[in-house]
């Protein structure tokens, strides 16, 4: 149940002259489930990272419930990042890689074990516990890696492109899953994506990221209805742009008077 | 506020940390040239002893009678290159088929037959060459060149082979199956398809082997009775016999070799060669 | 030709070569272990030689004082070069550098270094008048004995300079190719540095880790003219004492110089055991890091 609130953060890349964020501020409301959409190489990755404190920023100030955070390390944040390639433990089972923020935090070994096999019950997968890896699908692994980041009931939980690398049908799964457990444990979560059906079907409300630049932040209908600009509309598959005026409620355009003479 | 004294702490954390870096790399530096050192200043010296930090006289003595024949240099020198060039031929020619047959093929009994392989590069030579010696006293190959080339063998061909096994482990079958498709006959494609493709690991695998040949001690001592004076066994004997100034001189030349090699190595690596792979020996 | 056949002719040359020269070799130092050396009319095959290395205290205390160099020098060599790896594995000033000197010391032979150790840590060596000039000792009999001393210090040392670059260079490579993501992923679950490099780090490090100190701990259990040059007459290492007894005029002592090589034969296949059981691991591993394929790994890269 956090809030969470960027402000001005801004992200170069030593040897790049362009910014990889470009003073995005956003402010995420506690318990909600926000994506953050735009193509490859516009700085969402970079701004989780931030945010889960794997990366500095250039400048600018991130607060969890109006608090500074940007001086605590990753450890000590509560914000958890679960990265594309989920990154499994290979040489833990699947038991031991979901208690380890646990064991990290010195939990007794009962307790671990309990805790696991709840959230091993949780994310479907109540048998698996004692399985490697490597033997599991897929789709399994990435509730395994989302089951490692939940069991922490962490402030904020950061998603890296969570269904990119799943078969279509196992992406419809996957998305009821983590629809349904956000809003069952209400934990604020930020997921990025590059594809917006994916956003718009997902999120309570989009950032849209186009060149490190925050366009748009609104419930996806707003992204259809009212874009902001015309890069916003196109990256949602605007494609008949018609240039003209609003008049004491009245749309006229040039190009429809030149279709009237011409006919 | 509590964040700005967080956030100040972190950086001089921070700074610290690095400094202490910086120091260990440099610690690591000193300490990996630092043996080297006084044998080169040792060649140079004209007298050393204690407690000079420093010779007081310097002189080319050390290197006029290196590269006189008195000491023997050229004979060993030579011995050492002829020994070394006939074991890279035999463990290349030997070891490319070998490397082949593992990187390419999986067969039952393969974990056994790697296992041959890998076993002299594990088991210490003195274990081994006491008992050869006294096989090769009956077979007229002790005291004689031919007998250390064959005795270094031992240490040369299974690296030989796991070199070429990493290189045919990475090479695609395919560029040889078209070729044959384009009507070569079976000669044509390992002259003008494998070989080439090959090369770049088939030198850097001849290169270390003869860096192992190279630095043989115990094997050649054994076997070539005293008769066989390589160049680590000249300035062993040079080190114990308190000849400071020429075994310096004598270290410079012999790690000659693997200077050069390993600048030919690094022209090598960066760029060329698809196929290569290996590691070094202790 | 089928498959196997060709196989076989593919092998053969190289396994004939090691077979006869390597197998040959050792089955030759067995028989005469054994007692049997036809040459001087021994043929009855007896367990006499090892009952009398066995019970021979010169014998106990080489094969101890080389397990204590192999195991002192694997140890500090390994890790020293986990921290030198962890040191080198970000872009960093002097990383090439140290990266090049790593590698021409791989070039450089054991005996060269053992003779620069001596001429830098010897009673009369660089450090002793190092010590001298600052007023440390009155003169060379003051200067702690590092070589020729029954701790074998200088070996040690020797044996640490040239090992630490081969495992060194081993473990970096793991560590490029792991990356920091896996790091990352702890950090963010709630580990500190530390404990990510533990709890994360070290496991996965530790097949290619434990697989080089295998090899250096036989090396250097083994190896004869570092211990032959750097080490007291008395108790000398394992190798040169087997060496001796083998050169003794005294033909009665070579079955015993052979049952201490076999004696470090053993040793090594001990080694070879704990190898292949790494390695077996460490491919299980591989299959499993090749299947989450992590991507680019330093914690500054964009995306």
């Amino acid at each position: 149940m956090t809030q969470v609130t960027l402000a001005n953060l801004s992200k170069t890349y030593s040897g790049q002259d362009r910014p990889a964020l470009d003073s995005l501020s956003l402010d995420i409301r506690s318990g909600e489930l926000a994506a953050l959409l735009g193509p490859s190489g516009s700085g969402k990755t970079s701004c989780l990272k931030i945010i889960a404190g794997l990366m500095d920023p250039s400048s600018g100030d991130l607060r969890f419930d109006g608090q500074p955070v940007l001086q605590l390390p990753p450890e000590r944040r509560g914000a958890v990042m679960v990265f594309q390639n989920h990154l499994l433990f290979p040489f833990m089972n699947v038991a031991d890689n979901i208690g380890f923020g646990l064991k990290m935090r010195g939990i007794d070994k009962a307790e671990i074990a309990r805790q696991v096999a709840e959230m091993l019950a949780l994310v479907r997968l109540p048998e698996l516990g004692a399985r490697r890896p490597a033997e599991l699908s897929g789709g399994q692994q990435q509730r395994v890696a989302l089951a490692r980041a939940l069991i922490l009931r962490p402030r904020v939980l950061l998603l890296d492109e969570p269904l990119s690398n799943l078969d279509a049908h196992l992406r419809l799964e996957m998305r009821d899953l983590i629809r349904s457990l956000q809003q069952e444990l209400g934990i604020t979560t930020l997921f990025v994506t590059h594809d917006q059906e994916e956003a718009v079907m997902l999120a309570d409300r989009v950032a849209l990221i186009l060149e490190g630049r925050l366009k748009q932040f609104d419930r996806p209908e707003a992204f259809y209805q009212r874009p902001a600009d015309k890069a916003t509309s196109a990256f949602f598959g605007g494609r008949n742009f018609i240039p003209g005026t609003v008049t004491s409620g009245r749309f006229e355009s040039a190009s429809w008077a030149k279709l009237d003479r011409s006919s | 506020m509590a964040g700005q004294q967080d956030k100040a702490a972190a950086r001089s954390g921070a700074r610290l940390w690095t400094g202490f870096r910086f120091l260990s790399a440099g610690l690591l530096l000193i300490w990996l040239v630092l043996p080297l050192l006084p044998l080169a200043i040792w060649s140079f010296a004209k007298g050393w002893f204690f407690p000079d930090l420093l010779p007081r006289r310097w002189s080319l003595r050390a290197w006029d009678y290196v590269f006189s024949d008195t000491a023997g240099l050229f004979d060993s020198l030579g011995q050492s290159l002829v020994i070394a060039l006939a074991v890279v031929l035999v463990s290349a020619l030997v070891g490319l088929p070998a490397g082949r047959a593992l990187g390419f093929y999986q067969f039952r009994g393969k974990q056994l037959v790697e296992l041959i392989i890998l076993a002299p590069l594990i088991v210490p030579g003195i274990a081994v060459v006491m008992g050869l010696h006294s096989l090769f006293i009956g077979l007229g190959l002790t005291n004689n060149l031919a007998g250390v080339m064959l005795v270094h063998l031992i240490p040369t061909l299974p690296y030989m082979v796991l070199v070429m096994a990493g290189v045919f482990a990475n090479y695609d079958i395919a560029f040889e199956q078209q070729a044959r498709a384009l009507g070569a006959s079976r000669i044509q494609v390992w002259l003008f398809i494998m070989l080439p493709s090959i090369l770049p690991g088939l030198i850097a695998g001849s290169l270390f082997a003869f860096l192992v040949s190279w630095s043989q001690y115990i094997l050649t001592l054994m076997i070539g009775g005293g008769r066989v004076i390589t160049l680590p066994l000249l300035l062993f004997n040079f080190a114990n016999a308190g000849r400071h100034d020429i075994t310096g001189a004598l270290a410079l030349i012999y790690i000659l070799p693997g200077v050069i090699i390993l600048l030919i190595m690094a022209g090598y690596l960066s760029g060329r060669g698809p196929a290569f792979g290996g590691t070094g020996r202790p | 030709m089928s498959e196997p056949v060709k196989i076989f002719l593919l092998l053969a040359p190289a396994l004939a070569v090691i077979v006869l020269l390597f197998f040959g070799g050792l089955l030759a130092g067995l028989l005469q272990s054994l007692g049997y050396m036809p040459v001087i009319g021994l043929d009855r095959i007896s367990l006499d030689a090892y009952r009398a290395i066995f019970s021979s205290p010169d014998f106990i205390r080489s094969f101890l004082l080389s397990f204590h160099i192999a195991f002192s020098s694997t140890l500090i060599a390994a890790l020293l070069a986990v921290a030198a790896g962890l040191l080198l594995r970000r872009r960093f000033f002097g990383r090439k550098l140290i990266s090049f000197l790593f590698q021409l010391n791989l070039t450089v032979p054991h005996l060269v270094g053992a003779i620069g150790i001596l001429y830098l840590f010897s009673q009369s060596g660089s450090f002793a008048r190092l010590a001298y000039s600052w007023g440390l000792i009155a003169g060379p009999a003051d200067f702690p004995a590092l070589i020729f001393d029954p701790y074998a210090i200088g070996i040690i040392l020797q044996f640490v300079w040239k090992e630490l670059p081969f495992i060194g260079v081993i473990v970096l490579a793991n560590m490029q190719v792991l990356g920091t993501d896996y790091e990352a992923v702890a950090r963010s679950l709630g580990a500190s540095r530390w404990q990510a490099f533990c709890f994360v780090l070290l496991p996965m490090l530790a097949p290619g880790l434990l697989s080089a100190s295998v090899i250096v701990f036989a090396f250097t259990f083994g190896a004869y003219e570092i211990p032959a040059l750097l080490g007291a007459h008395y108790p000398p290492a394992l190798p040169v004492l087997a060496y001796r007894h083998y050169t003794d005029i005294d033909l009665a002592a070579r079955p015993e110089a052979m049952a201490m090589a076999i004696v470090i034969a053993l040793l090594s296949a001990v080694m070879i055991a704990l190898y292949l059981r790494f390695v077996r691991r460490q491919l299980a591993s591989h299959k499993t890091a090749s299947q989450i394929a992590p991507f680019t790994g330093r914690p500054g890269d964009r995306r």
